[in-house]
């Protein structure tokens, strides 16, 4: 290799490393953290949310860092148990395995799961045997529940979900023959669950009362004559409901407690009433 | 956990603690298959056109056009899929597929993915036909499309064989694509071609399910077992390709004969043994291709009987026939499958050759059709087809050879100009939605709202992160190797089995080193979700890389340099070092490059080893998770989040970077070619 | 000077570029029927280049310009109308190394007449014996003919090839240095063969070896640097040639 392109290709590479770093130096505007705690926390898609809202307001008023995954309840109770985070977000209680794993929970919110139809449905209000029957797929077109003709898409959530947990659940005492059946369209989160819905005119599935506001396309329906609200869960005449809640292996303590008085606290409720949440501690809605 | 039922359960329910993988397994080998259906035949024509019709200025430009295609990440292509492919077939097919996430939009995501390997490696066996064929055909008065088809393109064939396997291999190993189109059901389609079904292959489950299996239960054996399956479905694939590449060169006059550890150890058993083994093989072959063919006019229980009774028939009459050649006295009778084979008269063969493939294309169409009409109407079209096709052929015969070789050299024109079109088309929606979004503040902001706005800084940092821990862990270990294996290794079995398994690994699917990451490092090791999991593991993958291109590029450098060297007294280290090494550097760069670009894209193994999805602050510790930008745009484009300009904002991003590592590549490549020449 | 009668092929005045390079100057020569013409001269003389011209081989090289006249059977080879595929079959070439197709014999011998059309199973049988035959080789592979092509021996693939184009009956057999591949005892079998054959059949051969041009040919051209030097009877050239540049070659004073 003769000189020049040696000297070229010194040039080129010491170029590239500063340019390299100098973006990497530049970007650190927002946010560049100097020390503190870390905890990170894993789970349901449907708290996942309402935790980036706890995240940005806690970390101003703290030096506590979060790092946050949302893929499903169940992944987030296995997390804890695994040791892979320090919190786990369920939409659902603790199951008996995982508690004598032991996990403690934490009620930080109750929730509501709203049936949501897309736009080409023709349909505004369910019974519980009716919706039951949808997603066992004995009702198969809109019609039959006296909508407009089409064939009822039925997406349904991940096995692991804390959102199916608490839908079947409840479809099941409506319903003795409830079972979802194992051509049913999977998906893996709650946003997935609300894109399928927004993309798709002829179908149904259901979702927290958080993503509803992401429903572009499509509406909520009303179970058994009762509109999917807040305050219909609070006053538990709206039936699919279930908690919101924080595992943590042992007892909460240190940090971690502390990040649990916030959120029970008034700042932490407030936020989770925005997000249409029903709080549980001092915030009424 | 019984083997059988994991091999013969018709359902995968992991919240009922049943994982029968009958279905997914099924899943994986249909998807395969009709990516190859789509993939073979345009991917094959491309390859004819480049190598035989292209005037060779333009053969390199359309050759790294081809490389573009095969350098995009395998989560673009899913992106692509959901947002632009499954509408697509939802509008196309409204009463077929309610939402259009299915088997055939998993296999045409895959049959794109697998044309830049299947054109490339049919490019190269397509040249390597030596001059004098197509001399010696045009000399007696044969046009070139009458020699391309029927003497280079049939010289070939073991290279195009071995192109197409290729491809298989790509399209069971992956991942991301068919994750996010096939809709995830874990059923077997009814029937079992109806290609608008909902699949769920191997891949999608393992990376499904992964985050919430609980270490050690019954379902995490599961999920390895179907890693285990995938393995072995690469492994046979492996030795498949390598079976036909020795027998091309016999074919060719070279005789490399040389075999590895297993090669010896099956020299060494006895004949009788190995013989009966291929017929076992072949029985056991002809009768799950009766079943399968069986199964798509009648039940399992009557393909069975079927499957059984035409083995049966098929097996009786080869022994009667040997029997008679024995009667007969014929000295040299068959004694295993393939000599057989050979010995069937001329006359016999073509006319089953014509038998089979009539049969095969009215098959085809019934089983489109029968999924659009009733099935007779199916049947007619089948028959339809066929006729039409034995009248093309001749009348082909009668037209003047010329004026076949102008449509035939149209047609190719019309697939490639289409495979371009279809390249053109994707990049070009990802960037005219996303290019707008790019701003300082994009590129350096952090995210906002659970990531559903604001910058992406944290991932494009988490990216570099990742590519310069793993080309840590790789380039030193991994030239090692390759300057170990080319200069010093001496070509026993054991060297040979241990370049058997660097391949093999080469081959292995991301998915399974994100399991094995995933289960060492995060788990065993106890680093957690961490990015020195995530760098080590991805080390690992791009380790073989590594070792292969160090290792072809220093065979490349001819010996006479080594010769010059020691000649003058230098030692092997010195030689190799300062002569052989600074010669072969082009290559080893481009091997380097372009591993640092598939770094770059992959998601699968770092989905469960190091990433986040939203992190407000910089990681600081090679202890934490990192964003990137792969994992960035699956979780924005399956849970829906973000603007859809956002989403493709990140798409573009990843491709920018990934694209320019490939450029990168080439023209480094392009530069140390020139200057060497042998 | 050579009495012209009888010429199945006329080369008049042919010019051949490379490009930019000159292969070709001015070269002129006559082949006459049934008779064996044999073109001799040192490495990179354009013997091959000539040869290769005569059935339009050269085509398949980028760049390659032709200038002049090649006349057969009255008609310009390089005419703007001429059929060359036509051309092909009538003039056919036998090269250097044998290239049999990685084919069965038989299909090797009957892929030329099946692209020209010829479909009948018997006439495609007849021509393959007949070929076989006329090509010396039919007694040692009518037992195997579909074996493999690549199975035989170096001068049984010559013959193959040979026998493959007279498969297609052509008039003229064009023979590039045929036998500078093949062992001494292969090498005069092909001798022989083109004894028999150009009783029927019009040979040009193109040959690095003095002895065999000698041997087997009616008439001799001498080529050097791209230009035919001398042209005449065999015994001419080899016993009393005109130029003294021909008497320096064949007396092995350079080449």
């Amino acid at each position: 290799m003769n000189e020049n392109t040696k000297l070229i290709l010194a040039v080129a590479v010491t170029a590239i490393i500063c340019i390299t770093g100098t973006y990497v130096a530049v970007g650190g505007s927002d946010g560049d953290d100097s020390s503190g705690t870390t905890l990170s926390v894993a789970g349901s898609t449907t708290v996942f949310p309402l935790m980036g809202l706890y995240q940005e307001s806690y970390e101003k008023y703290t030096n506590v860092t979060l790092e946050v995954t949302g893929n499903g309840s169940g992944a987030g109770a296995n997390a804890v148990i695994n040791g892979t985070a320090d919190i786990g977000m369920l939409s659902r209680d603790l199951k008996q395995a995982e508690i004598d794993a032991g996990l403690k929970s934490t009620i930080i919110a109750k929730d509501g799961v709203a049936v949501i139809v897309g736009s080409g449905a023709g349909v505004t209000d369910l019974t519980l045997e009716q919706i039951a029957k949808i997603f066992s797929g004995d009702i198969t077109n809109w019609s039959d529940v006296g909508g407009t003709a089409g064939t009822i898409a039925v997406t349904v959530r991940d096995a692991e979900s804390g959102t199916r947990d608490c839908f079947d659940t409840v479809m099941k005492a409506a319903y003795s023959s409830y079972a979802i059946p194992d051509s049913a369209n999977e998906v893996g989160g709650s946003g997935a669950m609300v894109a399928t819905v927004n993309g798709n005119a002829t179908a149904i599935g259901y979702v927290s009362l958080g993503y509803l506001g992401q429903l572009t396309s499509g509406s909520a329906v009303k179970v058994e004559g009762v509109d999917a609200t807040p305050a219909n869960v609070l006053n538990e005449s709206y039936q699919i409901q279930r908690n919101l809640i924080l595992a943590t292996m042992g007892d909460p303590s240190g940090a971690v407690q502390n990040f649990f008085n916030w959120i029970l606290g008034p700042q932490g409720q407030q936020i989770a009433a925005k997000k249409d949440f029903v709080p549980v501690g001092s915030v009424t809605v | 956990m019984g083997l059988t039922d994991l091999l013969t359960g018709p359902r995968w329910r992991s919240s009922e603690g049943l994982y029968g993988t009958v279905p997914i397994i099924t899943a994986t080998l249909l998807v395969t298959a009709g990516a190859i259906l789509f993939a073979v035949p345009i991917g094959v024509a491309a390859a004819i056109f480049i190598s035989e019709v292209t005037p060779s200025r333009f053969k390199s430009v359309l050759k790294s056009i081809s490389e573009v295609f095969a350098g995009i990440p395998s989560v673009i292509y899913g992106f692509f899929g959901l947002t632009v492919l499954v509408p697509l077939l939802r509008d196309t097919f409204p009463s077929h597929l309610l939402m259009g996430y299915s088997w055939l939009a998993g296999s045409i995501l895959l049959g794109i993915m697998a044309l830049p390997t299947i054109i490339s490696v049919s490019e190269d066996a397509l040249s390597a036909v030596p001059k004098s064929y197509r001399e010696a055909s045009m000399a007696m008065g044969a046009t070139k499309w009458e020699t391309t088809i029927k003497v280079v393109t049939p010289a070939a064939i073991s290279g195009i064989s071995a192109a197409i396997i290729l491809g298989i291999g790509r399209a069971v190993g992956e991942t991301m694509a068919v994750m996010m189109v096939c809709g995830n059901s874990a059923i077997v389609p009814d029937p079992i071609f109806n290609v608008f079904s909902r699949i769920r292959p191997i891949t999608s489950t393992i990376a499904l399910e992964m985050p919430y299996v609980v270490i050690g239960s019954t379902h995490y054996s599961a999920l390895f077992f179907l890693a285990l399956i995938l393995m072995i479905m690469v492994l046979a694939i492996s030795m498949a390709s390598k079976i036909i590449v020795n027998r091309t060169r016999r074919k060719f006059g070279e005789t490399e004969n040389k075999p590895s550890l297993t090669g010896i150890i099956v020299a060494k058993l006895p004949v009788p043994l190995v013989n009966g083994f291929k017929n076992a093989l072949v029985v056991a072959g002809l009768f799950l291709i009766a079943y399968f063919i069986s199964l798509t006019f009648s039940n399992s229980f009557g393909a069975v009987l079927i499957g059984i009774s035409v083995t049966v028939a098929i097996v009786a009459s080869s022994l009667l026939w040997l029997n008679r050649l024995k009667n007969e006295g014929v000295s040299d009778r068959p004694r295993n499958p393939s000599e057989f084979i050979e010995s069937i008269p001329v006359k016999i063969k073509a006319v089953s050759r014509n038998i089979i493939t009539y049969a095969l294309v009215i098959t085809v169409v019934f089983m489109g059709a029968s999924l659009f009409y009733d099935d007779v109407v199916a049947f007619m079209a089948g028959l339809a087809v066929a006729a039409a096709y034995v009248t093309l052929r001749s009348v082909f015969r009668r037209i003047d050879s010329r004026v076949v070789q102008k449509v035939a050299h149209t047609a190719l024109l019309a697939v490639m100009i289409f495979a371009i079109l279809l390249l053109v088309y994707i990049l070009a929606d990802i960037f005219i939605e996303g290019l707008p979004m790019i701003t300082w503040d994009f590129l350096t902001g952090y995210p906002k709202d659970a990531g559903r706005a604001g910058g992406i800084y944290p991932a494009i940092v988490g990216t570099l992160k990742l590519i310069v821990g793993s080309m840590i862990i790789a380039l030193p270990l991994g030239m090692i190797t390759g300057i170990f294996l080319a200069e010093y290794a001496k070509d026993t079995p054991f060297t040979r089995t241990v370049r058997n398994s660097i391949d093999i690994l080469n081959g292995t699917p991301s998915i399974v080193f994100g399991l094995f990451g995933m289960s060492a490092f995060v788990i065993y090791f106890g680093f957690g979700n961490s990015l020195l999991a995530g760098c080590i593991t991805l080390g690992l993958m791009v380790l073989p890389v590594i070792i292969r291109t160090t290792e072809e590029a220093l065979k490349a450098v001819p010996g006479e340099l080594r010769e010059g060297s020691m000649a003058m007294g230098a030692t092997k280290w010195e030689t190799t070092v300062k002569v052989v090494l600074p010669a072969a550097i082009g290559s080893v760069i481009t091997g380097v490059i372009l591993s640092i670009g598939r770094v770059a894209g992959e998601t699968a193994p770092i989905m469960f080893t190091a990433v986040i999805m939203y992190q407000r602050v910089m990681s600081h510790s090679i202890f934490d998770p990192v964003m990137a930008l792969p994992y960035q745009l699956f979780y924005l484009a399956t849970e829906g989040m973000g603007s859809p300009a956002m989403q493709s904002a990140v798409a573009t991003v990843l491709l920018i970077m990934v694209l320019s590592m490939f450029t990168l590549a080439s023209v480094v490549r392009h530069y140390f070619d020139k200057r060497i020449r042998w | 000077m050579v009495m012209i009668m009888d010429n199945v092929i006329d080369i008049q005045n042919v010019n051949l570029w490379y490009g930019d390079h000159q292969a070709l100057f001015d070269v002129s020569m006559p082949v006459q029927k049934n008779k064996v013409t044999a073109l001799i001269g040192p490495s990179g003389c354009g013997k091959s280049t000539l040869i290769r011209s005569i059935n339009r081989m050269n085509d398949l090289i980028d760049g390659c310009r032709v200038e002049g006249r090649m006349m057969f059977h009255g008609e310009d080879i390089y005419g703007p109308g001429t059929d060359v595929i036509k051309v092909r079959k009538k003039i056919g070439m036998i090269f250097q190394k044998p290239n049999p197709f990685p084919m069965s014999v038989r299909d090797n011998i009957t892929y030329g007449p099946k692209i020209h059309g010829i479909t009948d199973k018997d006439k495609l049988e007849e021509i393959l014996e007949k070929s076989l035959r006329e090509a010396a080789l039919w007694e040692e592979v009518k037992d195997r003919l579909d074996k493999s092509a690549m199975s035989l021996s170096g001068g049984q693939q010559q013959r193959l090839c040979i026998a493959r184009t007279l498969a297609v009956s052509p008039e003229v057999i064009l023979m590039d240095e045929p036998t500078s591949a093949l062992d001494p005892i292969a090498t005069s079998k092909i001798e022989d063969l083109i004894t028999e054959l150009v009783k029927e059949y019009t040979v040009v051969i193109v040959t690095h070896n003095m002895q065999q041009a000698a041997r087997i040919s009616d008439y001799t051209g001498f080529m050097y640097i791209g230009e035919m030097v001398e042209f005449d009877k065999t015994d001419k050239i080899f016993q009393n040639p005109s130029k003294e540049m021909t008497d320096r070659y064949i007396s092995g004073r350079f080449g």
